[in-house]
């Protein structure tokens, strides 16, 4: 039971990890922004392997219960979901006023097509 | 983007063109964000150049994949956003041209032909004529020769637009009858305004609170509007209720922000 458990955990870190790296292989995912991924994949790898690493953490941070240490980390992860959410909207904000700028450039030089037509993308 | 309304006028075969935006109030751009209407999109341009002659007309092809540009008349102006922006991004790119052209008045229509080009003149009239800085053109308000509202929407329409309705009076203590009516027309300090910030998703709800916030006066003017019947809605019903919960929030986020300098404290 504890190694199919074991198991369990061990794909899904395994899983989270491969995704960040088809990811940074498909120029998908910028290196900076898949940071997140390795920290979270990580741990369920070293869960797998090392059974009382939340335990152990709890100790070192001097956290009476587990959980706590839990949520504490839960928390860290929101926060850098929150962060790379915010960077992606700020982006879009950009990409936007850029397609604005083009538009009107292309039109005041006579120009009908935009570029790069033939692999238009929505962003809506 | 909207529904029929149940007395559509019919279009008039023969319409006569009606004056420059009533005594010459200075240069004046119609913008036409269209995304996929290839079928109607001449139309609306004709219906303008025959209604509007002396305004200019911008089409902003927002990254359609019908070859809409290819439908709209010669010697038109097309802005060509390389993607699909949506109707903000799209409106954005309409008011950023008109800043850069110095329009004195902007006046916005769905390419869908939903928006008659004879009800055009009444927007820029009553806004040439009062104090406003943002005219509507209202579906419920009802005509000056009667009063019946001239769209009566269906049951969760209705509810859907009077949530928004209800809110945006909490919220600004304005009467706006329309919200979500994308036929407006608005002066050269709401262009400003809007290029140099614009809401992206479903923008209407948010301009009337926003541009309140910041001082600017909005008035209503009753319009009557035809039912789609080509392209594609901006809102499909399944999405009602996400776009209802999407105005709440970021009207109620609005409060929090000030995207533009207030106007009155612009003012000498």
């Amino acid at each position: 039971m504890i190694i199919i458990r074991n198991l369990i955990v061990l794909a899904i870190g395994a899983t989270i990890l491969f995704m960040a790296v088809r990811s940074l292989r498909a120029d998908r995912l910028k290196e900076r922004y898949a940071i997140i991924f390795v920290l979270t994949g990580l741990p369920f790898l070293i869960l797998a392997l090392w059974r009382d690493a939340v335990g152990y953490l709890a100790n070192f941070l001097q956290i009476d219960y587990r959980t706590l240490a839990l949520i504490a980390v839960t928390i860290f992860f929101m926060l850098m979901i929150f962060k790379l959410l915010s960077i992606v909207s700020v982006q879009e904000r950009r990409i936007t006023t850029l397609a604005q700028h083009v538009s009107i450039l292309m039109h005041k030089q006579g120009l009908t097509d935009p570029p790069d037509e033939d692999n238009q993308q929505s962003t809506s | 983007m909207h529904k029929p309304p149940n007395n559509p006028s019919p279009p008039t075969p023969h319409p006569t063109p009606q004056p420059k935006c009533s005594e010459d109030p200075g240069k004046c751009l119609i913008i036409i964000p269209a995304y996929n209407e290839s079928a109607s999109i001449a139309q609306v341009v004709n219906d303008l150049r025959t209604h509007l002659p002396h305004a200019d007309i911008l089409v902003i092809d927002d990254g359609s994949t019908d070859n809409t540009h290819k439908a709209v008349p010669s010697h038109t102006p097309i802005l060509r956003l390389p993607f699909n922006l949506g109707i903000g991004g799209a409106m954005q790119a309409g008011y950023r041209y008109a800043s850069i052209h110095n329009y004195d008045i902007a006046l916005q229509i769905d390419g869908d032909g939903q928006h008659p080009a004879d009800q055009a003149h009444k927007l820029i009239t009553k806004l040439t004529e009062s104090n406003a800085d943002l005219i509507i053109g209202s579906r419920f308000l009802p005509n000056d020769n009667d009063n019946d509202p001239n769209y009566t929407p269906p049951a969760t329409r209705a509810a859907g637009i009077g949530v928004i309705r209800t809110l945006v009076r909490l919220l600004t203590g304005l009467h706006i009858t329309d919200c979500t009516s994308g036929f407006r027309a608005c002066n050269r300090d709401v262009i400003k305004a809007f290029a140099h910030w614009y809401p992206e998703d479903y923008p209407e709800p948010e301009v009337i609170l926003l541009l309140h916030r910041a001082g600017f006066n909005i008035h209503e003017t009753p319009v009557t509007m035809r039912p789609r019947t080509t392209g594609q809605t901006s809102i499909p019903f399944l999405k009602g209720v996400f776009y209802i919960l999407k105005v709440t929030f970021a009207l109620l986020l609005d409060l929090s922000r000030s995207p533009w300098p207030n106007k009155k404290a612009n003012q000498p």
